[in-house]
């Protein structure tokens, strides 16, 4: 009997204890936050070269596990503050523990630089990944791009897209996007040089006339940065501005104006801005192509064509009509209801 | 023979233990549990199968090591059975070697079983497998049996909890020696580097049977490494083997 009633206060004790246990940790979970266990877990790893050592060769099964964290770590943020302080721990660490994990490297350089916002951590974490994966082209390429596109380092980006290149090969995208970035970088020798890697081994056609294109391009940029040098030289020299580009060669600065690579012509603007047809031309037909899409959308409401591009401003279709980079009217065929490009430019070379 | 019998009646033992099936099968389970995490990998889902897989069969198969190995010749005196074997004209280091032998076979039933499940879960999801699999396998075996040897050592003169701690450290230290010779040298001292230099070389290198990273990233896993890998595990199985039947030898019974 006595053992009995020792017997029933025990399960009660054990009923009352594991209720109270419950209770108890219903209440932690309540007072530590999803945030504040994700936080902890991320300080768990103080460093991946310590643990790279504590998991006995088990690096690759510990990284696998940070990566999963990594991506909820993203998802969570991601999906709430867009605030991102251990990104950049969370992937070194994971380099650390695999640094063959190319992918993880990748897209942890893409997370840190863009969302964490931070582009120069991010190349650390690549240039590492780079050093044990050389032959990954992709690697390199994610320097140049992050140089390029978010810091806006074109020589670095362009010395990256090279390297890139040298293991991607002369047909890859590298190559195009180090010339690109050259010809941003104002290093138009470069450039040239890379473009002209690229026709020779282009393998089709529009390959071939995208190559030519940009090195016709770099040449104009290239002449118009020389002439706008020319312009200050100028101006030095003869206390104004140039009324026209043959003054340089009335001045002796230059031999003969430089040929422009597709006929046209370089021109000496009202605010002696050098530019050149082509580049007008390119502008041009911006414009042209907005302004027929304006035209369509009014004739789709109206039912008619506007009998002048005024009628556009007037019904507010658009602002205002921009200036005609020629500084010419604009060739409105109102019966066909299109501003007409080549009309224009005979007009122009006439 | 006599070897051949004691190492079959020890992996029959071990094989009809029910640690044994709670390890494979927990192990098993594990193994395709798998499925479920991978998705959460964003695109990683190869990588981390084959990753897991390997690791299941190598960490289960160290349970087995320090639960079961640990346990066998101290059980054997516990229950005075070693008195019925040892008069019987079967030497002291017959025993040795075939109570080793027998883990060793264990171990190897371990390791196919769970082997075989993970074969079995790559062929099920249409999975490749490659060469190297079965190469990060049998070094993770060889691994297992050179820990086991250890187990059996440690196990001559200490209990089994004593055993089994001290085959975990060496586990650990098996894996560490490389950084211990590293430091060594970061020390910048001629005694230091050359104390840490003999302790590398008296310490396994467990590290050599971890070709985990390989066997996942498809590196090579070229044949010289192989060979050399699992030679220096078997001079080592041996080495151990001879020190235990030293001390086993003086023991007194």
């Amino acid at each position: 009997m006595k053992f009995l009633k020792f017997k029933i206060i025990l399960i009660i004790a054990i009923i009352v204890g594991a209720v109270f246990i419950h209770a108890t940790q219903i209440w932690l979970d309540y007072m530590v936050s999803p945030q504040d266990e994700l936080l902890g877990e991320m300080m768990y790893f103080p460093s991946g070269v310590f643990l790279k050592s504590a998991i006995c060769d088990f690096d690759m099964f510990v990284a696998n596990f940070v990566w999963l964290r990594a991506v909820q770590y993203y998802g969570h943020h991601a999906l709430t503050d867009y605030h991102y302080p251990w990104l950049a721990h969370i992937f070194n660490v994971l380099f650390s523990l695999d640094p063959k994990f190319v992918k993880a490297h990748r897209f942890g350089g893409v997370l840190i630089s863009e969302d964490g916002g931070r582009p120069h951590a991010a190349i650390e974490l690549l240039k590492k990944a780079v050093l044990c994966n050389p032959e990954i082209w992709g690697l390199t390429y994610d320097i140049g791009y992050i140089n390029y596109a978010i810091l806006n380092d074109y020589h670095e980006g362009g010395k990256y897209f090279k390297f890139a290149s040298l293991y991607e090969g002369p047909t890859g995208r590298s190559i195009r996007f180090a010339a690109h970035s050259f010809r941003k970088a104002k290093e138009y020798a470069l450039a040239k040089h890379l473009w002209k890697d690229v026709l020779r081994s282009a393998e089709t056609e529009r390959r071939k006339e995208t190559a030519l294109r940009a090195i016709r391009y770099i040449q104009i940029e290239e002449d118009i940065e020389i002439l706008r040098g020319l312009v200050k030289a100028y101006i030095t020299k003869v206390g104004h501005t140039p009324r026209e580009l043959m003054d340089f060669v009335t001045r002796d600065l230059l031999d003969s104006i430089p040929t422009e690579p597709y006929g046209g012509r370089y021109l000496l603007k009202d605010d002696s801005m050098v530019t050149s047809t082509t580049l007008l031309f390119d502008e041009l037909e911006l414009i042209v192509k907005f302004l027929n899409q304006r035209i369509t959308a009014y004739s789709a409401a109206k039912g008619r064509f506007p009998t002048a591009l005024d009628d556009l401003i007037k019904e507010r279709f658009v602002d205002n009509i921009p200036k005609n980079p020629f500084g010419i009217a604009y060739d409105y065929d109102r019966s066909q209801g299109k501003v007409l490009l080549p009309a224009i430019i005979n007009k122009f070379e006439n | 023979m006599r070897i051949l019998a004691i190492a079959t009646n020890t992996a029959r033992e071990v094989i009809r233990d029910k640690v044994l099936y709670a390890i494979l099968i927990i192990g098993t389970i594990l193994i395709f549990s798998v499925r479920f995490i991978a998705p959460m990998s964003v695109g990683e889902e190869l990588r981390l199968i084959r990753d897991f897989g390997l690791s299941i069969i190598s960490i289960f198969g160290i349970l087995v090591t320090l639960f079961i190995g640990t346990r066998l010749i101290y059980d054997e005196i516990q229950r005075k059975t070693i008195y019925t074997i040892i008069p019987k004209s079967v030497k002291r280091w017959e025993f040795i070697l075939g109570k080793y032998l027998g883990v060793a076979l264990a171990l190897l039933f371990v390791t196919a079983f769970l082997s075989l499940g993970f074969l079995c879960y790559m062929v099920f999801f249409n999975l490749p497998i490659t060469l190297n699999i079965f190469k990060a396998i049998l070094l993770e075996l060889i691994e297992l049996m050179l820990l086991s040897a250890f187990a059996i050592f440690f196990s001559t003169f200490a209990s089994p909890i004593g055993s089994g701690i001290f085959t975990f450290i060496l586990y650990f230290i098996g894996h560490f020696t490389r950084d211990i010779l590293m430091f060594g040298k970061l020390a910048r001292s001629e005694f230091i580097e050359f104390i840490a230099a003999q302790i590398y070389y008296v310490l396994p290198n467990l590290s050599y049977f971890a070709t985990r990273t390989e066997a996942v990233h498809d590196l090579d896993i070229n044949s010289y490494y192989l060979s050399f890998s699992i030679a220096y595990g078997l001079f080592y199985i041996v080495i151990v083997l001879a020190i235990a039947v030293l001390i086993f030898q003086k023991k007194d019974l």
